[in-house]
This record gives structure tokens, sequence and C-alpha cells, in this order.
């Protein structure tokens, strides 16, 4: 909002950094009229600015503009081109020289200009270009390993993807840029380097300044680095160990960054929890409530367990709840190929928290809330901005706090082309969904197996909620 | 290359033959430069808003762009082989050049130095090229206009939508065009190939408007240009800013190509008809450069006529009729923003 419509105080801040201009522009706009006498055609250099000045300068219309039409203080001040300074500068300084003969007063007056702003731009903005792109070469370099290695691996046509196609299965990879510092208006030369190339791949920055990645307890896998197919950083030790320890190839190393790709592909078998007497009864059992497995519960985990018998897994991985690691010991007792394995326990793996409706029955939320339904009451899983009344873990947040867990905790640690065994809870189904886009996804039975492959950073959802006896016949 | 350098040497030559052959012509010989760039830019927002409104593919807006200019080309052409005037080149003020030699050196030198500026220096700071050359960069690659976020690349989305005024914009698509037909990337177009075009444009446009000043005080006129130059080199703020280091920003399009040209087309002593169609084209550029066209173009247009009221002391009624029809691209780019 335009809160002072002085006109000079405009000019001032938005057009000259210092009273230099201001004063050569009003010393050749008095010498104009005085020229202007003589030649009455040249009248309109003055009234135009004035008009101008008196239009768009003026509390009404500078308020209708900047409210409805110009997006930003700066688009007003842009108003002042009207007033044609270096028109009126220009030409009072040519009817000088040309009338008193004198070429010296040109080289006056560059002087004069080197007097009030001596800060050229040449050295501020501006050095020698490296090549006729004009972005810096070993961007140029990264930009072009980055976009022969999409298109190697690449059997889709950018240009022939239907707009909506677009939006439910973008299949362009992710690439995640990490910045030392960050660079407001200017644009992060990486970043926007990659951007001004190619529309071949998305760009997601992360900044990570080096007091940060030097520190001791850096961990590269936090920043989201395992969804993203390309990760491009400085040329830094630390940051390339890192990122190849959790399954990154260099592809493109300069001077100054590195290019690296995600290479890293595993296997996660995902096992509901076995039944719990909370089940049956139909009570909210959710994070607040531990409820244990009971005899059936027991013997579906034992079935899991007998299907999964021969597939190697090298790491458990359950939510802290007793369910699901009484769930995992008994399928890893089942299992042929899983010696002494340390089940990890993490909490981003839990379920949700019901909030007022924990350990409360359907029947009885039913009685409270009768028009109950979990899309009113824990939003939808993109609804990032729903706030549940009852206090509950809204869908949003159990699905990036279950991604968080996968990618940021799960898929650094896997082994390169392993099977890994979780054990959690029917919230799963809601980031299948969002990995899937598939709405239609419904509900995980106790005990049920889902295969959920990673590859490259990429999730794909081979098959969900199947019965240990189909499980075992299909693999049979 | 070849293909931008033989159209290039067209668009350069084109002009000297039409000037020199059809009569009819009464425009200088660096508005008929300029005038080329508003005409094939003004065909481009007309098919470009079309086809971006009904989201069709951008190639297909290329070929109809390309086989109008080439039909309209083919025109000029049919009627420089109708004219029996020999080619002249008395427009070409050699001895003016002859006469004033110092300051057409200074005033070469300048534009010479700036042009050298652009292509030899890079910048180190993106600044609203990080907007808009993945803009240029995305239409060509997408093949239709405004399916990617311009910030990181992600499928527009209601929530992830583009600014109206990059929509309404065509400068950008034009730029797409050059680099499509051409096969060369966006980057090396917009920072190497357009910037010595625009700045060569944006001195013409100044050269024009010294003649409204100067008229034929041609000494005058080069000592203009060349503290014009000066100054803008010196000079530390936007527009400067926009005139030296991003010449090809629709913002310098409208600040040193379309408000010179307009005063020019004002003041001149062109056929009534033949102005009004010009500065509406002038218009009609402006605003699809930059949001800043919509409101300069009117305001500057409103301050010429006010002035020119006050020195007649009387209301040209061609003035008002004029006005209407100046105002035709403006009520167009409004009801385009009302509609999207």
């Amino acid at each position: 909002m335009v809160k002072n419509m002085d006109f000079w105080n405009l000019l001032q801040i938005y057009t000259w950094k210092n009273g230099g201009w201001i004063m050569l522009y009003s010393i050749s706009f008095l010498i104009m009229i005085y020229y202007i006498s003589k030649n009455k055609q040249k009248s309109w250099m003055i009234s135009i600015p004035i008009i101008v000045a008196v239009i768009t300068f003026n509390p009404i219309f500078a308020k209708l503009t900047n409210i409805k039409i110009f997006p930003s203080y700066k688009e007003y001040s842009r108003m002042t081109w009207m007033l044609f300074i270096p028109i009126i500068i220009s030409a009072v300084i040519t009817e000088i020289s040309i009338k008193e003969n004198n070429k010296k007063i040109l080289i006056f007056f560059a002087v004069i200009l080197l007097l009030i702003d001596p800060t050229w731009s040449i050295p501020k903005l501006v050095v020698e270009p490296q090549n006729t792109s004009k972005i810096y070469d070993y961007i140029l370099d990264i930009n072009k390993s980055l976009v022969n290695d999409v298109d190697k691996n690449s059997n889709y046509s950018i240009s022939e993807i239907s707009r909506e196609d677009l939006l439910n299965n973008d299949p362009r990879p992710y690439v995640l840029v990490q910045s030392d510092s960050a660079v407001g208006h200017a644009g992060d030369p990486v970043f926007f380097g990659i951007r001004q190339y190619t529309s071949k791949v998305k760009v997601r920055q992360v900044l990570i300044p080096p007091d940060v990645y030097n520190s001791e307890d850096f961990n590269l896998a936090v920043y989201n680095l395992m969804s993203h197919q390309y990760f491009v950083c400085v040329n830094s030790p630390v940051l390339r160990q890192q990122a190849e320890q959790y399954g990154f190839e260099l592809i493109e190393e300069t001077e100054e960054y590195l290019l690296l790709k995600n290479k890293k592909s595993f296997s996660i078998y995902f096992v509901r929890h076995g039944q719990t007497n909370a089940n049956l009864e139909e009570i909210l059992a959710g994070s607040g409530t531990d409820a244990m497995l009971n005899d059936e519960g027991e013997l579906q985990a034992s079935n899991a367990g007998n299907a999964l018998k021969d597939v190697q897994i090298s790491q458990v991985y359950t939510s802290e709840s007793s369910r699901t690691q009484d769930t995992a010991n008994i399928i890893l007792n089942n299992n042929y190929s899983s010696y002494d394995i340390e089940i990890n326990k993490i909490s981003l793996l839990n379920d949700l928290n019901w909030g007022t409706l924990e350990g409360k029955s359907i029947s009885e939320v039913f009685n409270t809330y009768p028009d109950f339904n979990e899309d009113t009451y824990l939003g939808t899983i993109n609804d990032s901005t729903f706030v549940s009344n009852i206090g509950a873990e809204t869908k949003n947040n159990v699905v990036n706090r279950i991604n968080n867990g996968l990618c940021n905790v799960v898929a650094p640690k896997a082994l390169n082309d392993t099977n890994i065994l979780i054990v959690g809870h029917s919230s799963m189904q809601w980031w299948m969904q969002y990995i899937t886009k598939d709405n239609s996804i419904e509900g995980l039975d106790n005990a049920s197996i889902s295969l959920i492959e990673y590859n490259q950073g990429k999730w794909n959802i081979k098959y969900i909620n199947e019965q240990a006896e189909n499980f075992k016949v299909k693999n049979d | 290359m070849i293909k931008l350098i033989l159209l290039l040497s067209i668009l350069i030559l084109f002009p000297i033959i039409i000037k020199s052959k059809i009569e009819a012509i009464e425009l200088p010989i660096t508005a008929i430069y300029i005038m080329e760039l508003i005409v094939l830019l003004s065909i481009w927002t007309i098919i470009s808003m079309i086809f971006t409104y009904y989201d069709l593919q951008f190639n297909k807006a290329v070929k109809l762009f390309t086989i109008i200019v080439v039909f309209l080309f083919l025109l000029l052409f049919i009627m420089l082989i109708r004219s029996s005037k020999k080619i002249s080149f008395d427009y070409f003020i050699i001895d003016e050049i002859k006469k004033y030699k110092f300051e057409f050196v200074l005033m070469c030198i300048i534009i010479g130095y700036h042009i050298f500026r652009c292509l030899y220096f890079q910048t180190i700071a993106y600044s609203d090229s990080k907007t808009y050359i993945p803009i240029i960069n995305d239409i060509i690659d997408t093949n239709r206009f405004f399916l990617l976020n311009n910030s990181n690349g992600e499928a527009i989305t209601n929530s992830n939508v583009i600014s109206k005024k990059y929509l309404l914009s065509s400068w950008y698509s034009f730029e797409a065009t050059i680099s499509y037909i051409f096969g060369i990337h966006p980057l090396i177009v917009v920072n190497t190939i357009l910037p010595p075009i625009i700045i060569a444009l944006s001195y013409m446009s100044f050269w024009l408007l010294s003649e409204i000043i100067f008229e034929k005080e041609y000494n005058k006129r080069f000592i203009m240009l060349f503290t014009i130059g000066l100054i803008f080199q010196f000079m530390d703020n936007d527009p400067a800013m926009y005139f030296m280091i991003w010449p090809t920003w629709g913002k310098n399009i409208v600040m040193s190509i379309t408000l010179p040209l307009l005063i020019y087309f004002y003041k001149s002593n062109l056929n009534y008809i033949r102005k009004v169609i010009y500065m509406a084209l002038t218009c009609l550029v402006a605003s699809f450069s930059s949001t800043i066209g919509v409101i300069i173009m009117p305001v500057l247009y409103m301050s010429l006529m006010i002035d020119k009221c006050i020195n007649n002391k009387s209301i040209n009624i061609k003035d008002v009729v004029s006005s209407m029809i100046f105002g035709v691209p403006l009520i167009g780019y409004f009801c385009l923003y009302m509609l999207w």
C-alpha cells in the first residue's frame, strides 16, 4: 500500500540512489524551460512530465492503481519512466554542447556522471561470460549430464504428456539442489541454472550451509534426499560421502559442484499387525492405546510369517506399539533367513492418535458425533491446513510422518536390492493412497501383506492387502 | 544458426528495399525496422492469446504464425516487384554523417559499447530472468503454454498457479518461438542473440524521438543519443538495469522501444489512419510485453492529448476517435484478464 504519496519521496526512494541525479534532473528541467521559450515544439518535454506527475502521483490515482492494478509498490514507481529523465538531461546537454560549440562539455558531463555515481554497474553485477548461454560453465556441464541421463532413462516425451497425466502421474524425476547460502531475489545460480536450461526435471532446493554439513552429527538423509532421483551439491567430501553411502552414484564432477544419481532399490514387505481385542470390539486404538495381540492376532501373525518364510529379510522396522513388535517377532520366528535381526522401533511409523476419541468404541463415537467420518474429522491426505476438532492427528500429518520415516530413516539405511519387513498400522493405507493417488485403496486387514518397491527415489506399490494364504499361493 | 543469420539478413535488407521502392511508406527507415518487430509481435500476441486460452499446442501456434508472416512477406514482395521505382539510398543521411563525423562516431561508440557490454558480460544475478527463461524453456519443452510452475517445474495446480501477468504476456512466448524455429536454446537466444537486436532497435526508437526534438539538426541528434547512452551507463536504477543488463525483458521493450515510438507517432505528420494503426499496434505490443505497459501507455497517450489540447486551446475530434482505437488493445487485455 502506498503510505506516502509524496512525489519527491517516491523519486528518492525508487529512482535514484542519491540526490545528485535529482539535482541534475531538476537543473536540466529548468534549463529546458529556457530552451522551450525558443522552440515551442519541445514544450511536451516539460508538460508531459508535469501532467504525468499530476495524474499518477496524486493520492486518488496512486491508491487506485496500487490496490487494483499494480502487483507492488515497485511497479507503481515505474511510472517515473514517463518523467523522461535521460531524455531531458541529454537534450539539455546536447543543446549546451552544440550551442557553445564546445565538445569539452561532453567530457565535463561524463566527469559529472562519474562524480554523481561512481558505482558502475560492471563491477557490481557482471563478469566475463564463460559461454553463450551466460550461465557458468560448471552449471552448463551439470545440466548437460543431467539431461543426457534423463533422456537415456526415460521412455516418454514431456511434450506428449497431457495436463491431467502430468498432474496425476508426472514421470519426470526430482532433483534436489543443495545451496550453501540463501541468495534471495538474485536467484540461486545452480537451482535456477537448471530451471533455465531444462524442463525435463522438477527441482527442489535445500539450504545446507557449510557449518552445518561440516558438523559432526550432520545427516544428509533428513533433507529428504531419498525422495529424489538426482542430487546436486557443492563439491564437498562430506556431502559426496554421505550421498554415496545412501546409494547415490556420481555422474558428473566439476570443481564447484557434483551431480549424483539415486541408484538404490529395495523392497518393503509391509504387514499390518495382527488382531487385537480393540479391533474385535471396534475400539479406536491408535498410538495412545497399547493394545496387545489376542490369540487370533497371534495366529494371523504366524500365518503371515509362514507366507514370508522364504523371503530373505535384511532389516525390520516397527512402530513403538507392542502389537507391531509382537507381530514382527512372530514373523521372524518363522523366517528362515533372519537370524538375530534387530527390530528397529521408530515413532514415525506409529499409528495416528485419535485425540479425544482415543480408546472409545465406534458406537460411542457415533453417539457423540453422528456425522462422524474420517474426512470430516481427520481431513484429507492432501489438506495440510486442516485442524481436527477432536484433537486427533490429521491424515495429512500421518502421511507426512510416515513418508518422513520411510524416506529419511528406512530408505537411507536400506541395503541395495534387499527386502525390509515393516510391521505397522492401518493408517499406512493413507500413505499408499498418497503414493498411488488412488483414493479407492481402503482398509488394511490384520496381518495382511503389501509389497512396496523403492527404485531410485520412486515408490511403487506392487500389491496391497494380500492375505497370507493368497500371498503364499502367489509366490509358490 | 545459419537459418537465423539468413533471416536476420532478410529482416535487415527488406526495410531498405521497402523504403526505396514503395512510395506509400512514409516512415523513416529506423521506424520500419522497429515496425517489423511490432508487426511480428502483434500477430504473435493474437495467436498466442487464443492458443493459451484454449490450451492448444505451441508448435501449431508457431506454424500458424509462420504461415501468416510468410504470406505478409510475399505480399510485400509482390508490391516490391510491381513497383517501378529504382532502389535508392537517399534516406541514408550520408552527407550529414560526413559533415558531423565527430558526433556520429561518438554515437556509434556508445551504441557499440552498449552492445559489446551486453554481449560480452554476463550477470551474476539472474533476477527476473530466473522466472522468464524457465517460462520460455517450459513452453518449448512441453509444447504448451504455461503447463509448469516457472520456479520448480512442477505441474500447475489450483494452488500452484501461474500469475496472470505472465499468462497475458506474449513477449516470452515470442522468444520461445524464435528459439523453437531456429533450434537454438532459449538461454542463448535471450542472453546472446536478442540483446544486440533489442538494443539496436531501442536506439532507433530514441533516434525517432530525437527527430521530434531536433528535427533536421543531425549533429544534435547524434549527441543526444550519445548522452542517452552515457546516462544509462551511469544510472543505477531500474530502467538502467533493464536497458544495460537485461534488455530482453518485457519492461525494457516498453520503456526503450514503445514509449519513444508512441511519442514519435503521435507528434509525426503521418497519414491519420496509418498513424492510428501504428499507435494501436504499439499499444498492443506494450500491453502484452509487460503489465506496466497497460498503465503507462494510456497515461502517456492521455498526457500527449492533454498537452496538445492545452497548446491548441481546443479538443481535436480526431484525437478523441484515435484514443478509442488506441484503447482497443487495452480493452482486449482487461477482457482477457477478467476471463482468465
